[in-house]
């Protein structure tokens, strides 16, 4: 996998377990990180994102509106919506709102799934 | 001689005025009888003339038996003396007797010599009664009143004066005394009347009528069982020569009876008003007066009892006074007899008396009042009473709506105080959950991610028991999600309750495969927003779905009156696993508990095919912040 991730997400361990896990590809650069949506949507490095993790979950605006506001300014990224909501109302609403897809995060390996599907495929380097 | 005339007018007996006999035309003035007595009184011999008069019978008897002839009467005693002084002397010895008693002289004289042992008397009694005419006159007009006597309806009986011996009673008189013993002509009326009060006043009056007065009346006569009121009038009557009275006796017990009754009528109604404290008023509208009793008198605070109507009304207080003149002039208009009237007359010191006047107004033959009698009545204890009463009745009024109205006010308070703890509650469910998805879930999914990076970069031999560690860390993730969304559905912040009864629905479908239809109230808007009827539907749901095994379930949520109303009812297609009654209160008590601490109730109906549930709140509810 190849390409700049920006994640929005609240819980820094969270962030950090994204990190972990991202690491695993050496394509894969995270450009940036944003704990609400309104830092998000004010940081340069989100443009340079090609795929942006939201959480719906967020202090302040939602990860919804958020994805209304990056599709409104042509955000041309994918936007990927990982929610601890399973709920299809929720899953709607990010689709509606633009995502391209709706991750659960209780389920890593969909995560990987769409990250390869979107940032093309390739195995993970092997520890050191 | 003259004609004895007896008639009967309206009841009441006129003799002619004189019934003397004048025998002096035809025959001697007095005529002579001669007996013969013995030493001992004893009539012995009579000569033809004392045969005549009647002594035949008397012979053999002793000389008081002349006393029984009604003729002698009193003298007897005189005469029986006057032989004992003739006997014990053997002298002659005259008695000149008194004019009415018939006989002019009786002169004993004692004869030794006849040739018997005893001594003898002589009797002769000199008398024109002895006159043969005249004593069938006199036995002509004993007939003839005795005949007029028994036409009478009225009691009536003839007593010699001189003797007062009765000579004559009619049949009347005989019922009108009545008893076992009836007075026997000739007995004195000492003796004759033992059945009623003769002997008192009525022979005084007959003593009395032949002395001086000739007419009396009102005697009373009793002592009967059944006693017997009588009038008695005497009229005193010369009998051929000899002075009698005649006593008419009219039956008035009757009369007595009923104006006994009326005096002892009077008597108590007159108690009765002076306990019951009633006077009484006469208004006369012709002389213009009124007449009080003397409690009426009192009781209207007048010092005369007869005062004019004007007087009268002036002591009613100015603010009744009006009222009651114009309530009588309207009967007296109107033509209505009865009154009713409530008034304040002024007291001497002051002070109001409150009076009930009740009366019936007269009219006169044309029409117009003539007359007004009322009773007046002291109402001012009951007034007092009454304003008491209306007093204490107000204070309970008050006292019983400011105890409504502290028990509203604590009703409220109970309310708001259950709302605050519902909103505690749910905003604690929330809380716990916020802590739930916020730390615990966001480490599990850390974990998670931690554990699917390592499951990359570990040797083969311990991928297996790193993807255990992570199936486990999903698993306890997704019980954690089941918990989270128990404890507050994230739809119920700010989406409003049909929006979270829909997602529940859907939610139920998805997790326990619950098949709910849900109806909405039209009228509900969108943003109504109780969660205690959110929670109460999921509860309910899963209720009926673990205890009932049911799985097809309706909702109905509405809005009735103040009350907003949620209907859970199953299809009746799971009767097989109903539940016992008091495990289904059982198991629904926390929830009870909580509708009940918000102001609302929860029933259950239940037949044999289906069990509906029904929560109802107050739609107040909405408003809790």
């Amino acid at each position: 996998m190849k390409g700049r991730v920006f994640i929005v997400e609240d819980h820094p361990e969270l962030v950090r377990s994204y990190r972990v896990l991202l690491s695993l590809w050496d394509g894969i650069e995270i450009c940036g990180t944003a704990v609400s949506a309104e830092e998000a949507l004010d940081s340069e490095l989100l443009d340079l994102a090609e795929l942006v993790m939201v959480d719906i979950s967020l202090p302040g605006m939602d990860g919804i509106t958020l994805l209304r506001h990056l599709r409104a300014r042509a955000f041309s990224g994918h936007l990927v919506v990982v929610s601890g909501h399973a709920e299809d109302q929720y899953a709607s609403a990010a689709l509606g709102a633009g995502a391209d897809a709706f991750v659960d995060k209780s389920r890593p390996e969909v995560l990987i799934d769409v990250l390869e599907r979107f940032l093309g495929g390739g195995t993970p380097v092997p520890v050191g | 001689m003259s004609a004895l005339d007896a008639k009967t007018e309206n009841g009441v007996l006129h003799l002619d005025e004189d019934l003397s006999f004048d025998i002096t035309e035809d025959v001697e003035a007095a005529r002579v009888c001669r007996l013969a007595l013995d030493s001992a009184g004893r009539i012995v011999s009579a000569d033809p003339e004392a045969i005549q008069a009647g002594f035949a019978s008397y012979i053999g008897c002793d000389l008081h038996a002349l006393s029984c002839i009604a003729e002698l009467g009193v003298h007897a005693e005189r005469l029986i003396s006057a032989l004992q002084q003739s006997v014990a002397t053997m002298r002659r010895v005259s008695v000149v007797m008194p004019q009415h008693s018939g006989l002019s002289e009786v002169v004993y004289t004692p004869m030794s010599s006849l040739g018997g042992d005893e001594p003898q008397v002589f009797v002769e009694l000199y008398g024109e009664r002895f006159n043969p005419l005249r004593r069938e006159a006199y036995q002509l007009a004993l007939t003839t009143i005795e005949q007029a006597l028994e036409a009478s309806t009225d009691g009536y009986l003839v007593v010699e004066v001189a003797s007062q011996r009765l000579l004559r009673m009619n049949g009347a008189c005989r019922r009108l005394v009545g008893g076992e013993v009836q007075p026997r002509l000739g007995d004195s009326i000492q003796d004759s009347f033992q059945t009623i009060d003769l002997t008192g006043r009525l022979r005084a009056l007959i003593v009395g009528a032949g002395r001086a007065a000739t007419k009396a009346s009102g005697i009373l006569l009793e002592g009967a069982e059944t006693p017997v009121w009588v009038e008695a009038e005497v009229r005193q009557q010369e009998l051929v020569g000899l002075p009698v009275v005649v006593v008419r006796l009219r039956d008035v017990s009757a009369h007595h009876l009923l104006m006994s009754s009326s005096r002892e009528a009077d008597r108590r109604l007159e108690l009765v008003l002076d306990f019951a404290g009633v006077g009484i008023a006469d208004y006369d509208f012709v002389s213009g007066m009124v007449t009080f009793d003397e409690v009426g008198r009192v009781l209207r605070g007048l010092d005369r009892p007869r005062v004019t109507i004007a007087e009268a009304f002036a002591a009613i207080i100015p603010e009744d006074r009006i009222a009651v003149v114009r309530n009588l002039l309207r009967s007296r208009h109107d033509g209505v007899r009865d009154v009713n009237t409530e008034y304040r007359v002024v007291q001497s010191d002051g002070t109001h008396r409150w009076l009930l006047g009740r009366g019936r107004l007269m009219f006169n033959d044309q029409g117009h009042p003539v007359r007004f009698l009322g009773a007046v009545r002291d109402i001012s204890e009951q007034r007092r009473t009454e304003q008491l009463l209306r007093s204490t009745a107000e204070r309970l009024e008050r006292e019983v709506n400011d105890r409504t109205a502290e028990l509203a006010r604590a009703n409220q308070r109970l309310i708001d105080a259950s709302r605050m703890v519902a909103r505690a509650e749910y905003l604690e469910r929330r809380r716990v959950a916020s802590v739930l998805h916020d730390d615990l879930q966001q480490g599990l999914y850390s974990l998670g991610l931690r554990l699917r990076a390592l499951q990359q970069r570990i040797p083969a031999e311990f991928f297996r028991s790193v993807t255990e560690l992570a199936d486990l860390v999903s698993s306890t993730l997704q019980m954690t999600r089941g918990l989270v969304v128990d404890l507050a559905p994230p739809l119920l912040d700010g989406e409003g309750g049909v929006e979270a009864l829909r997602w529940l629905v859907s939610d139920l479908r998805r997790r326990l495969g619950l098949v709910i239809t849900l109806e909405l109230d039209p009228s509900l808007p969108e943003t109504v927003d109780v969660p205690i009827l959110v929670q109460a539907a999921r509860e309910l749901a899963l209720h009926a779905s673990h205890l009932h095994g049911a799985q097809v379930l309706r909702m109905r949520l509405s809005r009735q009156q103040a009350h907003l109303v949620l209907e859970v009812g199953e299809d009746g297609s799971q009767s097989e696993a109903r539940a016992e009654h008091d495990a289904e209160l059982a198991a629904l008590s926390l929830l009870s508990e909580r509708i009940h601490l918000c102001g609302g109730e929860l029933q259950m109906h239940r037949d044999q095919q289906s069990c509906v549930w029904t929560v109802s709140v107050p739609s107040a509810l909405e408003a809790v912040p």
